[in-house]
């Protein structure tokens, strides 16, 4: 029956329907362009215009049709054509020049957010373009959208935060900066804000030791900044957002050629100055900031391509939080509670190529780090200087060998104004000299298309410590393009590190004992990885599963308590271990979605010896067991682009005092953000969105916040509590609304 | 015996497919060129980059489309990220390194103009004018259309 009715109708169409032509020359850039797709799709028309870009379609029937003109490297140019009498309607058309079509949402590849790098040692590398999907005003706070890397804030009123990698507190993270230990100890804290987003080209991130190449600090992780290089960067570009909180963040960079010479010169400038108090505990909810942070980096052009930059970077920041009646006037009083911290930081990094025919490269930094702070009533006065010299001889030795030969010196001045850096008598000052000389070696063999194997070595040493060695040794398999499989075995260590915040609460003269010969803090981390890639016609899905386990020794903790008049070094009987599983997924389709993944499962916990010498298990403080992130980007039509980026967790471990009445594991909770961003053709681009949408706050964060002097801790307080504002887990921000424009020129 | 054969064939033809072809290396370009002039299209990719895998399985699957891209044009695959240098129209391309991990490749910056969108086709006519530059995926269609133009 159906049959018979489609007969009809095309019998019926056949015998009414009329025919005419539509021709016409096609130009663009002011000459004809040949070969041109024309097509009206919804006669299933397709004709290809001829060598000097005329064209003609015969046979459409009368009505009102859509032609469309295709051709690669211009715009689709889509008319609307009315035929109604037999003679050939001319449409001529010009093709405007473009390499995106505007229309139409082109699925492209740019700039991967996450990949991984070639090397047998798995290393994540990250874009900027990740951290684009959900705006932040440091790298702090960015770094946290990767799978495994947990920013964390370990203070609720000066925000004092660390990294941590697979669950390990940040002094075993080690932030490098083109490869160079420049964020370290002191900086820790506060050394990733003000790294303007405009001199990131990308970031490295090792999960695990890498102290084989890396020495002191490498125990947990490290993250590599690699500057971006000045040849690649717009000729200027801004970056700026507000959000409802009232943050404001500006970056700004522009370049300049002199000769040889390229210069790229970035300013990054963030400000947050509202007092804001949602849970009303007097006390604000995010720091109060004030930072401005100045880079500029030279690259020079060499014969035969080699190699010199030198880069330098500034950065002024003054903080402070407390409560919401503080005022500079009270800084270290006793009556208005106020943590203020004034950064002053200068660094300097460079790399020069030997002019050799060997390839043999200089690195050198320096950086100052001055810390001029008050926790309430307590000083905190600090300084450090690091300066580092490396050279290093990297020799292909045969198609399949790729050698790496240096040597090292790394020299760290630290002093403050506690007892940690007096003399023992306690009458003169006596800042602490770390020089740490090493050496290292590290092939890389190539044994055939499949198989890779890398294997290094550094030797350090340390007047504390004497020798340190730190192997490592990696494989990677990858039978063909689709999977790899990834085993390495590494090693870190830390020197003994006299920087801890905690001095800030001692006073008095006190004499530092080293009780017996310290070891050197160490891990040893074994990994598994593998890459599978799945790409069929439609889509391609990504899998990236680690599995990790490390065991790290000697904590060296200063004891405090068992004598007041020392500080006893020591070394700790007990371990800690962190091992768990991790799992990336990443899709891409044929319609413009992109969905990325993260998610993690670990446990990490301590084993101390307690009183009676017996191992105890204590979990580890703020290590969720349960973590993961996302990112879920789609493109819209007319540029238009919308992002959901977020990250959850599981319940995590918190710091409480003694009969607390504040849970000692955290909730679940998701931390989302939605973002749409419309992007124009001259390099112009606006973003705006929610930050938080699920509007999570933590509760609780301040312990006795009307009593921040502990003054009145016998007055009706059964349980002894003391103001204690560490139970952090999550930002005190809620909801928020940000807009912002960002603008490239090339 | 048969089995094994029958293995023995299947892993030839495999190497064979695996060897793609349609395609051709930038060190046989010249020789091919200088025989018989067609116009050459470069696809640039990247190894991280998924749509370009999605864009050689759609090539994988579409045998005329193999055809095509061996009768009409010369097809040259090009990795954006690769470090060897590269002798094309009879220039030389390097890569330049920048320290710390960091470089670029000339033939890249020449193909893309700097853009990193990728696969990004570049088709060249057989006196290695550019005739057209294109960031994105492209359907077998689209592809199809303009290599019977050429």
């Amino acid at each position: 029956m159906k049959i018979y009715y489609v007969f009809i109708l095309l019998i019926s169409s056949m015998a009414f329907s009329q025919n005419g032509s539509i021709k016409g020359k096609i130009t663009g850039n002011g000459a004809a362009v040949p070969a041109v797709m024309v097509s009206i799709p919804q006669l299933n028309i397709i004709i290809a215009a001829d060598e000097n870009g005329n064209y003609e379609i015969n046979g459409v029937p009368y009505g009102t049709h859509q032609v469309l003109f295709d051709f690669i490297g211009f715009k689709t140019e889509k008319k609307k054509v009315k035929v109604d009498s037999t003679i050939p309607v001319t449409l001529n058309i010009q093709l405007q020049e473009d390499n995106m079509a505007l229309e139409e949402v082109v699925i492209t590849g740019t700039m991967k957010e996450i990949s991984r790098s070639e090397s047998p040692v798995p290393v994540e590398i990250i874009t900027p373009k990740l951290f684009k999907k959900n705006p932040t005003a440091s790298l702090f706070e960015s770094v946290g959208m990767v799978n495994g890397v947990q920013p964390q804030l370990n203070c609720n009123v000066c925000n004092t935060g660390d990294i941590h990698i697979n669950g390990m507190e940040g002094p075993y993270t080690l932030i490098l900066i083109d490869g160079m230990p420049i964020v370290s100890a002191l900086s820790t804290v506060y050394g990733l804000n003000g790294i303007p987003n405009s001199m990131v080209e990308r970031i490295e991130v090792v999960k695990g030791p890498a102290s084989s190449l890396y020495g002191s600090e490498a125990m947990g992780g490290i993250i590599n900044v690699i500057t971006k290089s000045p040849y690649k960067a717009p000729v200027i570009s801004a970056d700026s957002f507000l959000t409802s909180w009232g943050e404001l963040s500006m970056d700004v960079a522009g370049k300049i050629s002199a000769g040889k010479a390229t210069s790229l010169i970035g300013v990054n400038y963030f400000n947050y100055n509202s007092r804001i108090d949602n849970n009303g505990d007097n006390f604000t909810d995010l720091t109060l900031q004030n930072r401005v942070s100045i880079f500029n980096k030279w690259n020079f052009e060499r014969n035969e391509n080699r190699v010199a930059s030198v880069a330098a970077r500034y950065v002024y920041e003054d903080r402070w939080g407390g409560e919401m009646n503080w005022d500079k006037q009270w800084r270290g009083s006793d009556s208005i509670y106020g943590e203020s911290i004034y950064t002053k930081r200068a660094e300097l990094i460079g790399l020069y190529q030997l002019p050799a025919s060997e390839r043999i490269f200089t690195q050198f930094s320096y950086n100052w780090h001055d810390q001029n702070s008050w926790y309430g009533n307590i000083p905190y006065m600090a300084n450090q200087h690091v300066a580092f010299l490396q050279t290093y001889w990297d020799k292909p030795l045969s198609d399949a060998h790729s050698l790496l030969l240096g040597a090292s010196m790394r020299y760290t001045v630290y002093d403050d104004n506690t007892p940690a850096t007096a003399s023992a008598d306690g009458t003169s000052n006596e800042p602490a000299k770390t020089p740490l000389p090493g050496i290292f070696v590290q092939d890389e063999w190539t044994i055939n298309k499949k198989h890779k194997l890398l294997g290094g070595y550094r030797f350090d040493y340390d007047k504390n410590h004497g020798a340190v060695h730190s192997p490592r040794v990696a494989y990677k398999f990858s039978p063909n393009t689709n999977n790899t499989i990834r085993a390495s075995f590494g090693t870190g260590f830390r020197v003994v590190n006299l920087f801890t915040e905690d001095h800030a609460a001692l006073t008095g003269a006190r004499e530092v004992v080293i009780a017996e010969e310290l070891n050197p803090e160490r891990s040893f981390n074994g990994n598994l990885n593998y890459v599978l890639k799945v790409p069929t016609d439609s889509f391609f899905l990504g899998f990236d599963i680690t599995g990790f386990y490390s065991y790290f020794t000697n904590k060296i903790v200063g004891d405090f308590d068992s004598d007041p008049n020392k500080i006893i070094y020591d070394n700790l009987r007990g371990h800690a271990i962190s091992q768990g599983i991790s799992l990336n997924v990443d899709a891409t389709f044929t319609f413009p979605l992109k969905i990325l993944a993260g998610i993690s499962y670990m446990d990490v916990f301590q084993m101390e010896e307690n009183e009676n010498g017996n191992l105890e298990r204590t979990q580890q403080l703020h290590a969720p067991k349960w973590s993961g992130t996302f990112v879920g980007t789609y493109q819209l039509p007319k540029n238009y682009s919308m992002d959901l980026t977020g990250n959850w967790y599981g319940p995590m471990r918190l710091p409480i005092l003694p009969n607390d009445y504040r849970p000692e594991y955290s909730p679940w909770f998701c931390i989302a953000n939605v973002q749409l961003t419309k992007k124009f053709d001259y390099g112009l681009e606006f973003y705006g969105g929610v930050k938080n949408i699920f509007a999570f706050v933590p509760k609780d964060p301040i312990m006795r916040p009307f009593d921040p002097f502990d003054k009145n801790v016998d007055l009706d307080n059964p349980n002894g509590y003391t103001f204690d504002p560490s139970y952090n887990y999550a930002s005190l921000q809620g909801r928020r609304v940000f807009l912002g424009v960002r603008y490239n020129l090339f | 015996m048969k089995k094994i054969c029958c293995l023995f064939l299947l892993l030839t033809l495999a190497t064979l497919y695996g060897q793609e072809q349609y395609t051709v290396t930038f060190e046989g370009l010249p020789e091919k060129a200088a025989a018989k002039p067609k116009p050459i299209l470069i696809k640039v990719y990247t190894d991280w980059c998924a749509v370009c895998k999605i864009q050689d399985k759609k090539i994988e699957n579409d045998k005329e489309l193999q055809d095509l891209l061996s009768d009409k044009i010369y097809y040259l695959t090009f990795n954006a990220e690769t470090t060897k240098n590269i002798l094309f129209n009879d220039k030389e391309y390097n890569y330049i390194p920048q320290g710390a991990g960091n470089g670029y490749h000339e033939l890249s910056v020449y193909l893309t103009e700097g853009k990193q969108s990728y696969p990004c086709w570049v088709l060249f006519s057989s006196k290695y004018e550019v005739l057209g530059v294109y960031n994105g995926l492209l359907k077998n269609s689209q592809l199809k259309e303009l290599l019977k133009k050429q």
